[in-house]
């Protein structure tokens, strides 16, 4: 059996701000959410087409942190083993993400519609 | 986080001796990696951080909720990302204070170009076409920094996986490749003083008949191989970045040679199964039209179409380099392999053909065949231990 096409990643496609709008969409749905949860809400909900790297996705995360538009909060959380509590970053949007997000969303349908526009050409 | 930390090591419960391993030595890549760049602890600090923070949230959702075996880990390596991905993410300024690493006159001879698919860059692992002059990502330029080598990655993998101390590769190697010369002096001495034989059985039994001065060519055959195979792989094939060295691969591939063709023999000499040319005949035919289709159809895969639900295919579309091109062309060269042999055969055996008339052309198919065929068996033959090593756990500690 082979892949189909309708399994194909298209991480080859996301570059910093479109994996920007990703996060910040994801977390806009959410009160708040951790890294792994993120990139799980973003593969389930992309129907595994987009799978951001969690070794990628820490170093932005700093990066969006620093600019305000999101910010880190760490929770107490029961582990697995029996009695341990653990720390576990999470993540919230702030107003300006949320203003960041309305831009980036606008910012992205232009660009769909420039090259929705530039393919109709091509035809 | 520093993978060595007694806190970081808590987690190695989680998971098998040989996936622990695997997880620690790709953090000390990641790691080592972030030294070369000079990046600062609190960064290196952060990232490390929220990849040990991933990992622990992969443990606790963990489904099975029981130990993360190795292919697993793989699984999650490759979610976390290779450590230059992880590089690239930084927004690393790159410029003249990354200072490459030391080049040894042996490694500052002139790259030839034609022989290499990319040039990876020393400074920041960016892989180039093989012409450039400069690194298309850091800029450095290429004589000063940049050994070009063959792009088989294998981000994460530790150095030594399984290791068999006391046994020489090099030693396997030559016994492995002598032993398929004795074999092929044995159907070919066996075909020209028994031609009318009827079936594979007794062709082996006339061994004792061969005269012993025949074993010396064999050995020849071997060690003309070994040396071949082994200036070929180490000078061409196998540029493993850091992940494995060509020893240790000889030892895997060797082994598994061995113990094959051992059992193969043992099967001639004395399952008592009788089958006649003519049935030897049609099931190569089959054999080989199947190989022939096969290679084709591999050649023609888009490398994003390996299939993912067998588990042996799964492990190498975990491997970054050979889901390109260099997993395709292994895998067509293997089978492809089989194709040469099984026609060989066919020509050799057929009862349709004057085999004393193809037997020169048919050894130079043979040849190339084995020669084809080595080079898909050496790179299958490791990941065939690695597979086999997360069931039963063969690894040795001390390697590590």
């Amino acid at each position: 059996m082979v892949h189909s096409e309708s399994t194909r990643e298209y991480n080859s496609y996301l570059g910093k701000d479109l994996s920007t709008l990703l996060i910040l969409s994801a977390l806009s749905t959410k009160k708040s959410s951790s890294t792994y949860e993120l990139i799980r809400d973003i593969k389930v909900k992309t129907n595994n087409k987009i799978s951001l790297r969690a070794g990628t996705i820490y170093p932005h995360m700093v990066k969006l942190e620093s600019m305000g538009v999101i910010y880190k909060n760490i929770e107490d959380t029961p582990s697995r083993s029996e009695g341990v509590i653990r720390q576990k970053s999470v993540y919230s949007i702030t107003q300006k993400g949320l203003e960041m997000l309305k831009e980036k969303k606008r910012e992205w349908n232009d660009l769909q519609f420039i090259i929705n526009s530039l393919m109709a050409n091509e035809m | 986080m520093n993978p060595n930390n007694s806190q970081f090591q808590e987690f190695s419960v989680y998971f098998t001796s040989d996936a622990w391993q695997l997880i620690n030595s790709f953090l000390n890549n990641i790691q080592t990696k972030m030294d070369r760049f000079n990046i600062t602890s609190e960064e290196q600090k952060t990232i490390l951080c929220g990849i040990e923070e991933y990992i622990l949230e992969f443990i606790e959702n963990y489904k099975d909720r029981a130990k993360i075996t190795f292919v697993e880990a793989l699984e999650l390596i490759q979610e976390i990302g290779s450590p230059s991905e992880i590089l690239h993410s930084m927004d690393l300024p790159f410029d003249e204070t990354i200072k490459p690493k030391i080049v040894t006159p042996e490694e500052e001879s002139p790259v030839d170009s034609s022989t290499y698919t990319k040039v990876i860059c020393r400074a920041c692992d960016w892989p180039n076409e093989p012409d450039s002059r400069f690194c298309d990502h850091c800029g450095v330029r290429i004589e000063e920094s940049i050994k070009g080598r063959r792009e088989f990655r294998l981000p994460g993998l530790p150095d030594e996986i399984i290791v068999f101390p006391h046994i020489s590769g090099f030693l396997l190697t030559y016994l492995a490749l002598i032993f398929i010369g004795i074999l092929n002096i044995i159907i070919t001495y066996s075909a020209l003083n028994y031609p009318n034989l009827d079936y594979i059985p007794e062709l082996y039994r006339k061994l004792s008949d061969i005269p012993p001065d025949m074993i010396f060519p064999a050995i020849i055959f071997g060690l003309i191989m070994g040396y071949l195979i082994e200036r070929f792989y180490s000078d061409k094939l196998i540029k493993y970045r850091h992940d494995m060295h060509l020893t240790q691969f000889q030892k895997y591939f060797s082994l598994g040679l061995v113990l094959t063709l051992i059992a193969l023999w043992l099967f001639f000499i004395y399952v008592p199964i009788r089958v006649t040319r003519d049935e030897l005949t049609t099931l190569f035919i089959f054999l080989t039209i199947v190989c022939l289709i096969f290679s084709i159809w591999i050649y023609n895969w888009n490398s994003r179409k390996i299939p993912s639900n067998i588990p042996y295919l799964t492990i190498l579309r975990h491997v970054k380099g050979l889901e390109e091109d260099n997993f395709r062309r292994i895998l067509t060269f293997n089978i492809f392999g089989d194709f040469g042999i099984f026609l060989f055969v066919l020509i050799f055996w057929s009862p349709i053909m004057p085999w004393n008339v193809v037997a020169i052309p048919a050894w130079i198919i043979l040849i190339i065949s084995l020669i084809i065929l080595l080079n898909g068996v050496l790179l299958m033959n490791y990941y065939s231990w690695m597979y086999i090593n997360q069931f039963i756990g063969i690894t040795n500690q001390s390697s590590y």
